[in-house]
C-alpha cells in the first residue's frame, strides 16, 4: 500500500516550505537604502531653466535687431570677451554646497571674532540671502544683479564722484587707492545691477551694452544660460586656475583650448560639464585623452584609499571626443567639498573708499 | 548518495543532446568572436576607445572598470533571463524522459528512493546551468580582462545567481512533469513561473498602480507566494557591474527563491511517492 | 523452506480521474508464494494483469490492498531491491550510450563498483561482446533485449524477475538465453517470468501460475498441471497390428505410442488385458501430459 505516512510528510514539508517562503519574501521586501543616484550633468537647458531665461529677458534688442537681451548677460559679454561666467546665487544659496559656503562665511567671521563678508554686505541695506540673484564675471568686469533698492548708495559711498550715465546708470570713481593704484569702478544700473569695472570707461562700455548703445559679443547667448554656473572662459584663463603656469595641465591646456564653455549644477553634488573647443585637432586629442587618463587614475586612488563617494562618482567622469571639441563630464562629491572647506579661509577685503 | 550518481547519468546523457552541443558552440563561438572582432583602447587604466570589428561602438575616455560595466550587466541580464529562457525549453523533457514507460520502471525496480530520482535530475539540470553560465560569464570576464587589465570576477557571481533563480524554475518544471508527463506541458509552466516571477520582482509598484478590488487580491496574493526572479536578475546585473547590492535583500531573495525550489520539490516528491508506474 | 517471493492478498484497482471511464480491477486478491532458489512462470492472455503483479511486487506499483514480500523484506527497502534484478517488457535504452556506460550506470545505482572487466564479462555472456563498441541507437531489437538481460544480472541477484525476456530474440539466441538462465538457477537464484512463449516456460520453469482477470486460477508445479488425470500412454513392442488395439479402445498418440482413458486402476489394467489377450506386448506405460498451451485453454475455459 502506498506510504502513507511518509506522504504526509512530503506534503506537510512542501506546505511549510512554501509558507516560509512567502513570509521570507514579505520580511524583506522593505524598501531597500538606495545607493547614492546618478548624477544629473547638465548638458542642455532643462524646462525650468528655460522659462528662467525668459524672464530675465527684459531688454529690448539692441543694435542688432534680435529677441530681447537678459542685461546680465549683455553686460559681461564684451563683443572682444575671452570669459564670462554667471553665478546664479539665488539657486546656489539654497544648494548644498551653497550652504556649505555660507556656513563657511559665518563661522570664519565668528572663529576670529570679527565680522564675515556678509555683514560688510548687509550694512549696505542689502540681504545677500535674499536680495542677490546673479554673480556674473566677465573679463575685467564684475555684475551683480539683484534688488539694490535699500540701498543708500550716497551715505554708503559719499567719498565717491558720481555720475550719472545713460538712462538710469551710475558710476561712481573712488580716485587713486593708498597704494598708489587706482580704485575699482562702482556703477549701478537701475536697482538691479551693480558694476564693479576696473575703469570709467570699462563701467560705461558695460552700461552702454546693458542699454543697448554698443552692440554685445556672441560669448555667451541666451542658449547657454543653463546650470547653477555657466559661463565661456578662455584656454589660458582657465590653464591658470588649474595651476601654475609652469604645470604641464595649464601649458597643455594654453596650447590647445582656444575656449572652455562651462556648465556646473550644485542640486546635489557638484555636477561639471566642460565642452573644450581648440584648433588643433590632433592637440585637443591628446589633451582629452591626458584628462581622461587622469580621471581614471584619480578614481584609482580614491578606490584605493577607500574613498568610496569620490571613486562612486568619479565613475560617471568621462570625456567625450568630438571633431573640434571635447566634452569633459565629472562630479565632484558633497562630502569631498565639505572635507574642503573644513577650514575656511580668511575674510576678503572689499575696500568701499570711505 | 544515489543523487549525485542519477545527477552525472543526466549529464552524459545532456552532452549526447544536440540542445546543449549547439549551446556550448555558440558561446564558444561569441566568445571567440569578441576575441577576435572586440578591440579595447586602455591608456593609464581609462578605456579610450571600443571597436568591434572595426566599427567605434563608443569613443568617451572613462575608467576602464566603469566603461565596461554596462557589457557584463548585459551580459548578466543575457545569462539570466536568456539562459532560463533557453533552459526551460532545453531541459523540459528531462523529466517526462525519466518517467517514460520503461525508463522509470527500470529506474525503480533499482536500489535507488524515488525522492532521489528527482533529487539527482533536479541536480544534473542545475549544474548544466551552471557549467553553461560560467562557462559564458567566465569566458567574457578572461576575455575583456585580458584586454583590459580589468579582472572583474563578479559575473561569475551574477552567473551563480541566475542559476538559483533557474532552479527556482525548474522546481516547477519538474512538478508539473510528474503530474503530467509532457515535455510541452512542462516547458508551458516554466514559462509562466519566469513570466510570474518577473513581475513578482515588480509586485510593489504594480499593487501600487492598481485599484483595490478582487484583481488587486488576487495579484497581491499569488505574486507574494511566488519568486521574485526579477530582483535576482537585477541584483545579478549590479554584482557583475560591482555596484552595491543591498545584501538584506539579496539574502532573502535567495532564500525565498530557494524555500520555493524545495517547496516545489517536496510537492512533487509526494505526488512521485504515491504514483503508480 | 525460505520463500524468495510471497505475496497476500494483492488487489490493485486502477481509477481513471479524468475523462470518466469505468474503474479497473487489475489483480482482485492474488495469494502466491513462490520458494528460492525455483523458476516460476506466470503465463495469462493479455490484459490478466501480469504486469501490474510484477509492478506491485518490485513496489512499481502500489497495491490498494495485500502485502508483498520479496527475500524477507519488503519491496520499499533499497536493500532488497539491490538483491533483485529486473527486466522489463519495453525497456527503455539511452540511444547514445555505450552498452558498458548504461551498465556501469545501473552498477552505479546497484551500489556497485563499476568494473569494465566484469561489464564486459557480462556482456560475453548474453552475446554482445561484438556489439560492445557501438552505440544503443545501433542495436537491433534482439540485442537491446541482451543489454537488458545483462543490465538484470548485474550484482548476481538473489532474484530474477524477468518480464518477455527473449522478445525480439531469434530462436538461437533463445537457446542461449535459457542456458544463461538455466546457469543462474545453478547459482541458485530464483527466476520469476513472464513469457508468452509458453514453450520458454515449459522448458524453463517448474512451476507456473494461470493468471486471469486478475485472480490466480491455478497454480503449482508444472508437471502436475500438464499431468492428464485419467489418460495414460502407453507403448507396445514393434509388429503389433493396429486394429486389435483400436478395437480395444486404444487411439494413436505421437510417435507410435497409444492413448488409453482409464477412469482407475482396474479400467486401466482391463484394457491393458485386452491389449495383452490381442497379442500386444506392454513395453511402457506412464500418465499421459498435455501442453501448456491445452493447460491454459482449458483453465481460461473453466475460469470463465
Amino acid at each position: 500500500m502506498k506510504p502513507r505516512r511518509r506522504r504526509f510528510f512530503w506534503l506537510l514539508a512542501a506546505l511549510v516550505l512554501l509558507v516560509l517562503a512567502a513570509l521570507v519574501k514579505r520580511a524583506c521586501s522593505g524598501p531597500e537604502a538606495s545607493s547614492r543616484p546618478p548624477p544629473e550633468f547638465p548638458r542642455s537647458m532643462r524646462p525650468a531653466e528655460s522659462q528662467r531665461m525668459t524672464e530675465r529677458e527684459v531688454l529690448p534688442p539692441g543694435p542688432r535687431p534680435g529677441r530681447h537681451r537678459d542685461p546680465v548677460l549683455s553686460a559681461v559679454s564684451a563683443p572682444d570677451a575671452g570669459t564670462a561666467l554667471v553665478f546664479e546665487a539665488s539657486a546656489l544659496r539654497h544648494s548644498p554646497v551653497g550652504q556649505l559656503l555660507l556656513d563657511c562665511l559665518t563661522s570664519t567671521a565668528g572663529q576670529d571674532g570679527g565680522e564675515s563678508p556678509l555683514d560688510d554686505i548687509r550694512r549696505l541695506g542689502v540681504d545677500p540671502l535674499q536680495d542677490l540673484d546673479r554673480v556674473a564675471v566677465g573679463d575685467d568686469t564684475v555684475v551683480v544683479s539683484g534688488d539694490f533698492s535699500r540701498v543708500q548708495w550716497d551715505s554708503a559711498f559719499g567719498a565717491a564722484s558720481v555720475e550719472q550715465y545713460g538712462d538710469t546708470g551710475q558710476i561712481r570713481s573712488f580716485g587713486t587707492q593708498q597704494d598708489g593704484g587706482a580704485s575699482p569702478v562702482l556703477a549701478t544700473w537701475g536697482n538691479q545691477l551693480v558694476l564693479i569695472a576696473p575703469t570709467q570707461e570699462a563701467a560705461r562700455a558695460t552700461l552702454d551694452r546693458i542699454e543697448g548703445r554698443s552692440p554685445t559679443g556672441q560669448l555667451l547667448g541666451d542658449n547657454q544660460a543653463y546650470g547653477d554656473v555657466y559661463g565661456v572662459l578662455s584656454g589660458a584663463a582657465l590653464g591658470q586656475m588649474l595651476g601654475p603656469a609652469d604645470s604641464p595641465l595649464a601649458a597643455q591646456f594654453e596650447g590647445a583650448a582656444r575656449s572652455v564653455e562651462l556648465h556646473l549644477d550644485a542640486t546635489r553634488d557638484v555636477e561639471l560639464v566642460a565642452t573644450v573647443s581648440g584648433d588643433d585637432p590632433a592637440q585637443l586629442g591628446d589633451l582629452g585623452r591626458a584628462l581622461g587618463g587622469g580621471l581614471a587614475a584619480a578614481r584609482a586612488r580614491a578606490v584605493l584609499t577607500g574613498d568610496t563617494s569620490a571613486a562612486e562618482l568619479l565613475e560617471y567622469a568621462q570625456v567625450v571626443p568630438g571633431s573640434e571639441k571635447f566634452r569633459l563630464e565629472m562630479a565632484v562629491p558633497f562630502e569631498v567639498l565639505k572635507s574642503m572647506l573644513a577650514f575656511c579661509g580668511g575674510r576678503p577685503q572689499f575696500d568701499a573708499g570711505r | 548518495m544515489k543523487t549525485l550518481h542519477v545527477a552525472a547519468d543526466l549529464l552524459r546523457e545532456a552532452t549526447a543532446r544536440k540542445w546543449f552541443l549547439g549551446l556550448g558552440v555558440a558561446i564558444t563561438a561569441l566568445l571567440l568572436g569578441l576575441v577576435g572582432g572586440l578591440r579595447l583602447d586602455v591608456v593609464d587604466g581609462a578605456l579610450a576607445a571600443t571597436r568591434l570589428f572595426g566599427s567605434v561602438l563608443q569613443a568617451s575616455v572613462r575608467p576602464a572598470d566603469v566603461a565596461l560595466r554596462p557589457v557584463f550587466i548585459a551580459a548578466s541580464y543575457l545569462i539570466s533571463y536568456g539562459g532560463m529562457a533557453f533552459g526551460l525549453l532545453a531541459c523540459s523533457d528531462f523529466a517526462p524522459a525519466l518517467l517514460s514507460p520503461g525508463r522509470i520502471e527500470h529506474l525503480l525496480s533499482l536500489p535507488v528512493r524515488r525522492w532521489e530520482l528527482l533529487g539527482g535530475t533536479f541536480l544534473g539540470v542545475l549544474t548544466l546551468g551552471l557549467i553553461g553560465s560560467l562557462y559564458g560569464a567566465g569566458g567574457l570576464l578572461v576575455i575583456l580582462g585580458a584586454k583590459t587589465g580589468v579582472w572583474n570576477w563578479h559575473p561569475l557571481l551574477a552567473a551563480v545567481l541566475a542559476v538559483v533563480g533557474f532552479g527556482t524554475v525548474y522546481s516547477g518544471m519538474l512538478l508539473s512533469a510528474v503530474l503530467v508527463r509532457s515535455a510541452a506541458v512542462s516547458a508551458a509552466c516554466g514559462a509562466l513561473l519566469l513570466f510570474a516571477g518577473t513581475l513578482a520582482g515588480y509586485r510593489t509598484a504594480i499593487l501600487a498602480s492598481m485599484r483595490e478590488g478582487p484583481g488587486r487580491w488576487a495579484f497581491a496574493a499569488w505574486s507574494g507566494l511566488m519568486p521574485s526572479l526579477s530582483t535576482l536578475a537585477d541584483a545579478a546585473a549590479n554584482l557583475a557591474a560591482a555596484r552595491p547590492v543591498g545584501v538584506g535583500q539579496l539574502g532573502g531573495v535567495l532564500a525565498g527563491c530557494g524555500l520555493f525550489s524545495a517547496a516545489a520539490l517536496a510537492l512533487a516528491v509526494w505526488h512521485f511517492e504515491g504514483k503508480d508506474f | 523452506m525460505s520463500l524468495a517471493l510471497e505475496a497476500s492478498g494483492l488487489h490493485k484497482r486502477y481509477r481513471r480521474w479524468f475523462f470518466g471511464g469505468a474503474a479497473q480491477n487489475a489483480l482482485c486478491g492474488v495469494d502466491l508464494a513462490i520458494p528460492r532458489g525455483t523458476a516460476f512462470g506466470l503465463i495469462g492472455p493479455n490484459g490478466a494483469g501480469k504486469t501490474t503483479f510484477i509492478k506491485c511486487l518490485l513496489g512499481i506499483a502500489w497495491p490498494d490492498l495485500g502485502t508483498v514480500q520479496l527475500l524477507g523484506g519488503s519491496p520499499q527497502d533499497p536493500a532488497v531491491r539491490a538483491r533483485v534484478g529486473y527486466l522489463p517488457e519495453r525497456l527503455h535504452l539511452p540511444a547514445a550510450w555505450k552498452p558498458l556506460a548504461f551498465l556501469g550506470a545501473v552498477a552505479r545505482l546497484k551500489g556497485l563498483d563499476a568494473r569494465p572487466a566484469e561489464l564486459r564479462a557480462l556482456l560475453q555472456r548474453v552475446g554482445l561482446d561484438e556489439g560492445s563498441e557501438r552505440r544503443i541507437g545501433g542495436f537491433s531489437k534482439g540485442m537491446r533485449q541482451r543489454l537488458g538481460l545483462a543490465a538484470a544480472l548485474i550484482g548476481s541477484p538473489e532474484l530474477l524477475v524477468l518480464d518477455e525476456p527473449t522478445d525480439g530474440v531469434d530462436p538461437l539466441g533463445r537457446v542461449e538465453v535459457r542456458r544463461l538462465l538455466e546457469a543462474e538457477l545453478e547459482r541458485g537464484a530464483t527466476l520469476f517470468v513472464n513469457s508468452h512463449l509458453l514453450s520458454e516456460i515449459e522448458r524453463l520453469c517448474v512451476r507456473i501460475g494461470i493468471l486471469s482477470q486478475g485472480r490466480l486460477v491455478r497454480e503449482g508445479p508444472l508437471e502436475e498441471l500438464c499431468r492428464a488425470e485419467a489418460s495414460w500412454e502407453v507403448r507396445f513392442a514393434p509388429g503389433m497390428p493396429e486394429a486389435p488395439l483400436l478395437a480395444a479402445g486404444f487411439r494413436h498418440a505421437a510417435e507410435g505410442a497409444f492413448l488409453i482413458d482409464a477412469k482407475d486402476a482396474a479400467d486401466l489394467n482391463a484394457a491393458l488385458e485386452r491389449a495383452r489377450l490381442a497379442g500386444a506386448l506392454l513395453v511402457d506405460l506412464r500418465r499421459a501430459s498435455r501442453d501448456l498451451e491445452q493447460v491454459l485453454t482449458e483453465t481460461l475455459r473453466n475460469s470463465a
